[in-house]
C-alpha cells in the first residue's frame, strides 16, 4: 500500500469534515431558507471552482456570494458587470507614472480580479470581450497583459451571478466561459416559510455579520484534506460513463439526449463531476466518494455544459430534465449491461 | 403482485461479493442456455425433418441429440464462465446497494483496514433477475418445433404402410428359409450362396422400381425353396416307406419258419435285397453283422434255416425298429423347422398328414404364444396366433397348418403347378375395422399387367383366396386344378380376417357389410 493509496485517517477527515460542516451551518444561519443551495455552493468552494448563479433579481444571489466572502476571510472584490465595462476594468492597466526621482514608466496597476473572491455580479450584462477576459484568469489562475503573465492569488474564485429574464442588453456567455464555472446554480424564489422568516427577523434585509470565518490556513488544510480524497475505480468509471453518454453520439447515450442534445459535456466536466464529488464526500465525513456523491452534484456540474438543440426548446425540455434522466437509466455498475441480466432498483 | 424479493445479508462484503457473483454466474447460465438450447432446438428439428424425409431415419439422431444437448450446457457454462469472469464490478454493486459511499471499494482498493470499524457490519447484495426478453418464447417455439419434427415422421415411418419395409421383411424371410435348408442340409452350401446372391439382386433391383416385380420375385423364390423342402420330406417319408416294406419281410420271414428252404431261402434273399435297396436309396445302413449272417443261413439253406430264418426275422425287427425311431426322430424335427421356417407347402402338408407326421392340436397348442408348429386343427378347432398386422382368432373350418398360418404372414399354397399363389394365410380370425389410417398400399404402383383370359367355368365354383401381389400363374396347369387347390387351401384359412386398412372411399360399403354379417 502505497502513500498515495493510502486512505485519510479518521481523525484528520473529522476535524476537516466538522469544519467544512460549521462553515455551512454558519451559512445556514446567514442565509435562510436555502440548505441545499448553500450545500452545493459549499461543496464549489471546498472543490475550488467558480459557481455562476442564476436567478431572479432579489433572490439573494448577490447576499449569498458576499456572506461567502466574509465566511471565508478572505480577499474579495465585487465588480458589476455592465455593457460598457472594458478588460482593463477588471484585469488592470498599466498606467504612466512618474517616480520620485522624475522618471516616468509604466506602472501595472491590478485590476479587482486579483482577489481571492471576484462576485461578477450580473455577469452577463458585460460585452463578450470583457466577459472574454476571465477566461484565462478562471482557468489558468493568471492574467497576462503585455507579454507579462501574473499569478492572481490563490485561492481564487470567481462567484458570478445572472439575471435569466432581461435579455435585452444582455450578452449570453459563450461556451466557452461557462464551461469554467464548476456549478451554474439555479436559485429559486424562497418559499412562504423562508420569506416570513427573512421579514420577521432581517430589519431593512440586512443579513447578519458570520459570527465563524475560516481562516486562509483551515482553508488551506480543507483544500489538502479534499485533495486526499479517494476517488475508487468504479466511481471514476461511472462518472467517465455518465459524461461519455451525454454525447448524443454515444452508444449509450439515451434516447432523450439523442433527440434533445446537441453537444455532449466536455473532459472538463468529468473533472468537475468528480472533484465536486470529494467535496461532497468531505462534508459526509468519508475518505472516499461513492455513487451517491457523483448523483448529487452531477446536474449542477453539467447543466450548463450541455447545449440543447431548438428542438429542446420548443418541446420544453432543460438540461436537468435530460440529465436526470441518464442518472436514472444509467446504473452505477455495467454488470447489467452484459447477457440480460439485470438488477434490481431497490436499494438498502 | 409479484412477491418481493427475500433478502441476503452477509457478514463481510468479500463474501457478498462471491454471493452476487455466484448469483450472476446462475442466471448468465439460464440465459446461455436457453440460447443456445433454441438454436439446437432448430437445428436438430431442421435435421430430423430432412434426413427422415429421404429415409435415413433411426434411433441415432436421439443420440446425436442427446450429444448435442450436452454440447449446448457445455457452451453455456463456457459462456457463463467467461462473462461471469470478465465482470469486475461486484464490489461496486454492493457498495452502490448498500450506500457505503465507496467504503467498501477504497478499502478493497488500498487495502486500507483503518475505515474496517465503519464498513457497514452486515452487507445486502442487490437482487438480480433474468431479463430473458423472448428467449422464453424462443426456446418454447424451438422445443415445439423440434416434437413437431419427431412426431410427423413417426406417423410416416409406420412400417404397416411402407411397401419398402414389407420388401425387407420378405427378404429377411427368404434368408432365413434358405439358412435353414441348408443347415438341414436339404441344399448344398453352393447353392446356398446361389440363392443368397438372387436375393441380394432382388433386393438391390427393387431399389427405385415398381413392387410389384420385387414381389414376385421374391414369391418365386420361395416357390423353389418349399419345392426344395417338399422333395427333401418325400426323401424322408421314402426311408419311411422302404422300412414299412422291410417290416413286411421281417413279419413273413417270422412266419415261415415252419415252410420249406426254398420259401425261407427266397424270403432271406428278398430281405436282402431290400437291405441293399434301402441302403442305396436313402441311406439306411444294410443291417448288424448279426442279420447279415442269419440272412446267409436262411438263404443257403438246409436244417437250420427254420431256426436262422427265426433268428433274422427278429434281428430285421430290431433294426426296423432301431432305424424307424431315427428316422422318425430326424423327419419330426427336419419338419419341425420347415414348418417353423414356413417351407411347408400344401402337397408336402398332405404327405406328412397321410404319413402320420402331424398330431393333432392340443388344447395347449391353440393358445396363443404357443410354439407348436405340426399340428392340425380338427373341425371347429381354431387357429391362433401372432401376426404381423394384429392378432386375432377365428372359426377355422378345415385343416390349418398352424406354421404357415400364424398372423398373417405371407404364405403361398401351390397344387403342383396350378396357378393357385396367393395369400391366403393372412391373419387369422377376426379383426377390428381400422378406417383411420393410410391403406397398406399407399403409394404402391401397381405393374399394368394384362390378365388372361377368365376360364368362366372355373370362376363359377371359384373361392377368393386372398390377395397375390404377383399375377395368377396360368401358364402351367390345369385351371380346375387350381382353382380346387385355391379353394381347398382357402378353407384352411376361413374365417380369417385381413386387419389392413380399407380405403375411406370403400368405409361405409364395407362397414354395411360387416353390419350386415352381424
Amino acid at each position: 500500500m502505497t502513500e498515495a493509496n493510502k486512505l485519510l485517517s479518521q481523525p484528520e477527515l473529522a476535524k476537516a469534515s466538522a469544519l467544512a460542516q460549521k462553515a455551512l451551518a454558519e451559512l445556514d444561519r446567514i442565509l435562510i431558507g436555502r440548505p441545499a443551495l448553500h450545500r452545493l455552493v459549499m461543496v464549489g468552494i471546498l472543490s475550488r471552482g467558480h459557481i455562476l448563479l442564476e436567478g431572479l433579481p432579489g433572490v439573494g444571489k448577490t447576499a449569498l456570494i458576499k456572506c461567502l466572502g466574509q465566511l471565508l476571510s478572505l480577499q474579495f472584490s465585487r465588480v458589476q458587470f455592465t455593457p460598457d465595462l472594458m478588460p482593463g476594468d477588471i484585469l488592470g492597466a498599466h498606467i504612466l507614472q512618474q517616480s520620485n526621482t522624475g522618471q516616468r514608466e509604466m506602472v501595472f496597476q491590478p485590476g479587482p480580479i486579483f482577489t481571492n473572491i471576484l462576485l461578477a455580479d450580473e455577469i452577463n450584462r458585460a460585452s463578450p470581450k470583457t466577459q472574454s477576459a476571465l477566461l484565462e484568469a478562471m482557468q489558468e489562475k493568471s492574467v497576462t497583459l503585455l507579454g507579462t503573465t501574473r499569478r492572481l492569488p490563490l485561492p481564487f474564485f470567481v462567484l458570478a451571478s445572472q439575471n435569466p429574464i432581461e435579455l435585452e442588453g444582455t450578452y449570453p456567455l459563450p461556451e466557452a466561459q461557462l464551461d469554467r464555472f464548476l456549478f451554474k446554480l439555479e436559485v429559486a424564489s424562497a418559499s412562504t416559510e423562508t420569506l416570513r422568516e427573512i421579514i420577521s427577523s432581517r430589519r431593512h434585509g440586512e443579513p447578519p455579520m458570520p459570527d465563524f470565518s475560516l481562516a486562509a490556513a483551515e482553508l488551506s488544510e480543507l483544500f489538502r484534506v479534499m485533495d486526499a480524497i479517494y476517488l475508487p475505480g468504479p466511481v471514476a468509471d461511472y462518472i467517465a460513463r455518465l459524461v461519455h453518454a451525454t454525447d448524443p453520439s454515444s452508444a449509450t447515450a439515451t434516447a432523450q439526449i439523442k433527440e434533445f442534445v446537441q453537444y455532449g459535456a466536455s473532459p472538463r466536466a468529468a473533472i468537475a463531476v468528480a472533484e465536486s464529488a470529494r467535496g461532497v464526500a468531505l462534508l459526509a465525513g468519508r475518505p472516499s466518494v461513492g455513487f451517491e456523491d457523483v448523483r448529487e452534484v452531477f446536474i449542477p456540474a453539467l447543466n450548463h455544459r450541455v447545449l440543447l438543440n431548438y428542438k429542446a426548446r420548443f418541446e420544453g425540455q432543460t438540461s436537468a430534465m435530460i440529465l436526470s434522466g441518464l442518472l436514472n437509466s444509467l446504473k452505477e455498475t455495467d454488470l447489467d449491461f452484459s447477457a440480460g441480466v439485470a438488477m434490481a432498483a431497490e436499494k438498502k | 403482485m409479484e412477491p418481493k424479493p427475500q433478502k441476503e445479508c452477509f457478514a463481510s462484503p468479500e463474501l457478498a461479493a462471491a454471493a452476487l457473483k455466484s448469483r450472476y454466474f446462475r442466471i448468465t447460465l439460464l440465459l446461455c442456455f436457453l440460447r443456445y438450447f433454441t438454436i439446437l432446438n432448430f437445428a436438430a428439428g431442421a435435421c430430423f425433418l430432412i434426413l427422415r424425409q429421404i429415409g435415413h431415419a433411426g434411433d441415432i439422431f436421439s443420440a446425436v441429440f442427446l450429444c448435442g444437448l450436452a454440447t449446448a450446457t457445455g457452451l453455456a457454462f463456457a459462456a457463463a464462465r467467461r462473462q461471469t469472469s470478465e465482470q469486475r464490478g461486484w464490489l461496486a454493486a454492493i457498495d452502490a446497494h448498500n450506500g457505503s459511499g465507496g467504503l467498501l471499494m477504497a478499502t478493497e482498493e488500498t487495502g486500507d483496514t483503518g475505515w474496517r470499524d465503519r464498513l457497514p457490519g452486515q452487507v445486502e447484495i442487490p437482487v438480480l433477475k433474468p431479463a430473458a426478453g423472448n428467449r422464453y418464447m424462443s426456446a418454447g417455439l424451438s422445443l415445439l418445433f423440434l416434437l413437431l419434427s419427431l412426431t410427423i415422421p413417426v406417423v410416416g415411418r409406420d412400417t404397416r404402410n411402407d411397401p419398402r419395409i414389407e420388401l425387407r421383411e420378405l427378404e429377411r424371410v427368404a434368408a432365413g428359409q434358405i439358412e435353414i435348408l441348408a443347415e438341414e442340409g436339404i441344399i448344398s452350401p453352393e447353392e446356398a450362396r446361389q440363392l443368397n446372391e438372387s436375393l441380394e439382386r432382388i433386393g438391390l433391383d427393387s431399389q427405385r422400381h415398381d413392387p410389384a416385380a420385387t414381389f414376385e420375385a421374391l414369391d418365386q423364390l420361395q416357390e423353389k425353396l418349399k419345392k426344395q423342402a417338399g422333395a427333401s420330406v418325400v426323401k424322408n417319408l421314402s426311408e419311411q416307406k422302404n422300412l414299412d416294406e422291410l417290416a413286411e419281410l421281417a413279419e413273413k420271414m417270422g412266419e415261415a419258419a415252419g415252410q420249406n428252404d426254398d420259401q425261407i431261402s427266397e424270403l432271406a434273399r428278398a430281405v436282402s435285397k431290400g437291405l441293399e435297396e434301402a441302403a442305396g436309396d436313402v441311406g439306411i445302413g444294410s443291417g448288424s453283422e448279426k442279420l447279415q449272417r442269419a440272412l446267409e443261413k436262411a438263404a443257403a439253406g438246409g436244417p437250420d434255416s427254420a431256426e436262422a430264418a427265426r433268428e433274422a426275422a427278429e434281428a430285421l425287427q430290431e433294426y426296423i425298429d432301431e432305424q424307424q425311431a431315427k428316422a422318425a426322430a430326424a423327419a419330426a424335427a427336419a419338419a419341425q423347422r420347415l414348418a417353423s421356417a414356413r417351407l411347408i407347402d400344401r402337397k408336402t402338408f398332405e404327405s406328412l398328414k397321410k404319413a402320420g407326421k402331424i398330431r393333432p392340436a392340443t388344447e395347449a397348442d391353440l393358445q396363443p404364444g404357443s410354439q407348436s408348429e405340426l399340428v392340425m386343427c380338427e373341425g371347429g378347432g381354431s387357429e391362433s396366433g401372432n401376426g404381423q398386422q394384429g392378432e386375432g382368432q377365428g372359426d377355422g373350418q378345415g385343416d390349418g397348418v398352424g406354421g404357415t398360418q400364424t398372423g398373417g404372414q405371407t404364405g403361398s399354397g401351390s397344387e403342383n403347378g396350378s396357378g393357385a399363389s396367393g395369400q391366403a394365410g393372412r391373419g387369422g380370425g377376426h379383426a377390428p375395422l381400422k378406417f383411420n389410417r393410410k391403406s397398406s398400399e399407399h403409394n404402391v404402383e401397381f405393374k399394368n399387367e394384362v390378365l388372361p383370359a377368365p376360364n368362366e367355368q372355373a370362376l363359377e365354383k371359384s373361392v377368393a383366396i386372398g390377395m397375390s401381389f404377383s399375377a395368377p400363374q396360368t401358364s402351367a396347369g390345369s385351371g380346375d386344378d387350381g382353382s380346387q387347390a385355391g379353394a381347398a387351401w382357402q378353407k384352411t384359412s376361413e374365417g380369417s380376417a385381413e386387419s389392413g386398412i380399407i380405403l375411406p372411399k370403400h368405409r361405409s360399403a364395407v362397414k354395411k357389410y360387416f353390419d350386415h354379417e352381424q
